[in-house]
């Protein structure tokens, strides 16, 4: 019976799919891949509680909906500009209800040398896209429903290319807005492909909507950096808590080569992340920072993926949190080291604080092992506020909702303090205490 | 590094120590299971009417269910009609001294290193030693009996204590609980029953020894331990099983509960044949074990040294139902050539003011995989419940693999739930540092490997420790990483 229902659902969105054929054509290579796409999602069906991968997120209240497509709209120059991260020198690009919108956004004519920006349809016209059609290959059948459903309708996706050597200092900004009374779905993808000895950053922004109505985000990101690429790559969700969001990135790091992200969720309902990182080359370094700050009846859950093929290669992983309200923060942590992947350094590490006696938390910290000369571990802790530190602050002269609250900041700040531009650091750090004294 | 990683492969390589078989006349069912078995089983053991239906209720409601496949090994499909579900020894002997037991059986105790006599001296141990499915011989009974508390076979126990047996049996794990538990609720055929009344304090050691015997037999024991307010017991399980090339499926069921006050301290030391170099033969050691914190400041701890088997599946667990109630697991798992374990914990945190503490300490040799999996829930009134959890993996050679799948799901903010696991080899370094004290290579590793086993070791009764390390070195020896 639930399979029923879920392929139920399936059929709205390849009826939303056919809608959406109907109305743009994009370039033959890419509609034969959104086929493929398309007719793959058909036979699947959408995950249920059952499954092992979703056994602390549901996803029915998300694809029982039926959603339309964003329609395309604009908003003024001034709301952008509110919106933006002050201080940031960054290559804005804006989306509105997950079109995008160039006269909003920095002009071709400013971005940097070294930087190459196409969209999806004609990146993959162009030559050496291999990778790029190979990719977009295997996610048309992949077996997470969400990743072949991005495949079949990103239609504004981005292809980044960061030229063999070339240091990019601005981070590249890419802003969705949404607005308007309709509830919609929007596909963002992001492609970046770090050459050789390049250095990049890229941000993806997710800005709260006005008013209630829901809508759905189900974005896919796919990063390769090659031989001692540097990847710094932010994602800042702060979406209204009506707002829907499964998210999927993937990661391959060839060797020598540095990839940090920094993902901060204080917004969302329903919030789901995959990050998946591949080891594919010897001595590289990773670092997955996070930080989820949800009260209400918000639920995020990050799902984190190591895999480490190769011998001789460092993963760092910092995840913190606070779990307020009827919030449930989940955390999925797999640390996966193959056979012959000898002198690895994994570690991972967890920490909830819980605050609120409705709230809940599921960790699963997982260490999968196949090589004996590693050194790997992890932790998790779930827990409260040390009261002996609430104690001395409070002997200091402040008062007791301001001492709690600034330990709360403090242990945030830990993940905080590891992004490594300024503004955005100051950015989020304003943000998150925000959310702390508007509790 | 290859001089170590040879003799972690002589260690490593070492053959299984209790492999043999003694000649007992035993009477068998023919192959498979069907209702009828299911009656004639009980039929066989006298059995009431209500335990009959209670085995075919758990049997229909087995028909409807699927083997898990979720635990990480690996295995051949088991062919259930293919298993003998009864043997017993042909006459149950009754004796009143050791000069009357089948001297056969005495040499098999002696083969095995716990000759019943020297035991009773040396130990103060009461030992019900268990071959195959039919309790043979009981011990130490009288004096317990003063005491009042009740050690005996469960079918025994059926017959003597039946108001018991019917308020408990079935009362932690259902017979619907799983597959196995179903398999084994439906087709039982001994185990041991133990009661603690009130008050009092189990003087010796309970110890019962499980050998395997006849070969294609599964066996099916199902233990249950009551102890009532105020009343503590430690019991011994121990086990080691004849060589053999067929895969021999035991699942047994462990229940235990403990009321007010009262303390169950289970301890396990599992050997039983792990199969060959290339994994053939071998028990498949599917238990379901559970244990019951029921009463106020009640306390469950299960200790278990996993040596044997060529697949364990086991996940003795603890419901904190009582307020201030205290759950603990230390464990010790060895995997060396094929071998497959996926062994761990559950502590369900109900009640308020509850504690847990897991020790899980994984060593993998050869080829074999060793995986932790394990769930700390916290219920959402289950204030101040603390947990700490600890799972560390010791990796022997690099063909082995260990896995950590730890649950924790936490519904109360005031609990506090700790978990950290690590995977490591052993330093070359100490074993540099031993080597030139001048400890032979060998004996360096097993001062370092009994070192990081010591946290569950101290947890294990004297006896039962010496016999655990025993193991530990033989499982093995030459083994280094």
């Amino acid at each position: 019976m639930p399979t029923a229902i879920a392929s139920e659902h399936i059929g709205h969105f390849i009826e939303l799919y056919e809608k959406a054929k109907a109305l743009s054509s994009p370039a033959p290579k890419l509609a034969a891949l959104q086929d493929k796409a398309a007719a793959h999602l058909e036979e699947m069906r959408f995950p249920t509680r059952r499954d092992e991968d979703w056994k602390y997120t549901s996803v029915r209240q998300i694809v029982s909906q039926n959603w339309a497509l964003g329609k395309a709209t604009t908003l003024s120059p001034e709301h952008i500009e509110n919106a933006a991260i002050k201080d940031l020198d960054d290559i804005r690009f804006v989306f509105v209800n997950g079109q995008f919108v160039p006269a909003l956004s920095t002009p071709a004519s400013q971005w940097p040398q070294g930087l190459t920006i196409k969209s999806l349809a004609d990146a993959l016209e162009g030559e050496d896209s291999e990778w790029l059609s190979a990719k977009l290959e295997a996610h048309a059948m992949h077996d997470n429903p969400f990743v072949v459903m991005n495949t079949a309708f990103g239609q504004n996706g981005w292809y980044m290319e960061v030229q063999k050597g070339a240091v990019i200092e601005k981070p590249v900004h890419l802003m969705m807005f949404s607005t308007g009374e309709e509830a919609f779905v929007q596909f963002p993808q992001l492609w970046v492909h770090a050459q050789t000895g390049s250095e990049f950053s890229v941000m993806e922004h997710y800005l709260p909507k006005e008013g209630n109505t829901p809508h759905f985000t189900c974005a896919v990101s796919c990063l390769r950096l090659e031989a001692n690429a540097h990847v710094h790559h932010y994602r800042l969700q702060r979406e209204s808590d009506t707002a829907f969001q499964i998210n999927f990135c993937e990661v391959e790091q060839e060797r020598d080569s540095v990839y940090s992200s920094y993902a901060t969720d204080l917004g969302g309902a329903i919030v789901r992340n995959n990050q998946n990182v591949l080891l594919e080359q010897s001595n590289t370094e990773t670092h997955l920072n996070g930080i989820y700050l949800i009260n209400g009846e918000q639920h995020v859950d990050n799902q984190t993926f190591m895999d480490h093929a190769v011998p001789h290669c460092n993963s760092n992983e910092l995840y913190k949190g606070i779990v307020t309200g009827k919030a449930r923060g989940v955390f999925n942590g797999k640390v996966l080291v193959r056979p012959d992947a000898q002198k690895t350094n994994a570690f991972q590490q967890n920490s909830t604080l819980l605050l609120s006696p409705d709230a809940i938390m599921d960790a699963k910290p997982q260490l999968e092992i196949f090589a004996d000369d590693v050194k790997c571990s992890h932790g998790a802790t779930i827990g409260q506020l040390d009261e002996s530190a609430v104690f001395y602050l409070r002997s200091r002269g402040l008062p007791l909702r301001e001492a709690r609250t600034l330990l709360q900041f403090a242990f945030l700040g830990e993940v905080i303090s590891n992004m490594p531009h300024e503004p955005v650091r100051n950015f989020v750090e304003k943000l998150v205490h925000d959310k702390l004294y508007n509790h | 590094m290859s001089e170590s990683m040879q003799t972690l492969e002589e260690h490593t390589s070492s053959d299984y120590k209790y492999g043999f078989t003694s000649d007992i006349d035993t009477e068998v069912f023919p192959k498979g299971l069907n209702e009828d078995v299911i009656r004639q089983i009980s039929a066989k053991k006298e059995e009431p009417e209500w335990l009959l239906e209670w085995r075919l209720k758990a049997y229909r409601h087995w028909l409807t269910m699927e083997e898990p496949h979720w635990p990480n090994v690996k295995y051949e499909p088991i062919d259930y009609q293919d298993i003998i579900y009864y043997a017993s020894p042909k006459k149950k002997p009754k004796y009143d001294s050791l000069d009357e037991v089948d001297p056969e059986l005495l040499r098999t105790f002696e083969k095995l290193g716990i000759p019943l006599e020297e035991q009773k001296v040396l130990a103060g141990v009461a030992v019900d030693a268990v071959i195959d499915s039919v309790s043979v011989t009981t011990t130490y009974k009288e004096m317990l009996a003063e005491k009042g508390i009740i050690f005996c076979s469960f079918s025994e126990a059926v017959k003597e204590h039946p108001e018991l047996v019917k308020k408990y049996l079935g009362s932690v794990v259902p017979q619907t609980d799983n597959f196995f538990a179903a398999l084994n609720s439906a087709v039982f055929s001994d185990g041991s029953f133990v009661y603690i009344p009130k008050g009092v304090r189990c003087p010796i050691e309970l110890s019962t020894y499980f050998r395997i015997n006849t070969a294609n037999t599964g066996q099916f024991e199902r233990t249950l331990i009551v102890a009532e307010e105020g009343s503590y017991v430690s019991y011994l399980e121990g086990c080691t099983a004849p060589m053999r090339d067929e895969n021999q499926l035991h699942a047994a069921v462990v229940e235990l509960i403990a009321l007010d006050d009262a303390y169950i301290k289970y301890s396990t030391v599992q050997n039983w044949y792990p199969g060959d170099e290339e994994g053939r033969g071998g028990i498949y050691n599917f238990v379901t074990k559970r244990g019951l914190c029921a009463g106020k400041r009640s306390r469950i701890s299960w200790t278990q040294v996993e040596t044997g088997s060529a697949i364990t599946w086991k996940y003795p667990s603890c419901i904190l139902k009582g307020d201030d109630s205290i759950g603990e697991f230390y464990s010790v798992a060895v995997t060396n050539n094929r071998q497959e374990a996926d062994t761990g914990t559950k502590m369900i945190h109900i009640g308020k003011n509850t504690r847990s503490t897991i020790v899980s300490k994984g060593i993998s040799a050869g080829r074999s995989h060793n995986s932790y999996r394990g769930l700390v829930k916290v219920g959402k009134r289950a204030e101040n419940a603390h947990n700490f959890s600890q799972c560390d993996s010791l990796l022997m050679g690099d063909k082995c693999g260990a896995h950590t799948f730890p649950y924790l799901e936490v519904e109360n903010n005031t609990a506090k739930v700790e978990h950290e696991a690590t995977t490591s080899k052993i330093g070359e370094d100490q074993l540099f540092y031993l080597q030139q004290r001048g400890l032979k290579e060998e004996d360096a590793i097993n001062m370092i490997v009994n070192g990081y086993c010591k946290e569950v070791f101290q947890e294990l009764p004297m006896e039962f420790a010496a016999e655990a390390q025993k193991l530990l070195a033989i499982s093995l020896e030459g083994s280094v990483g």
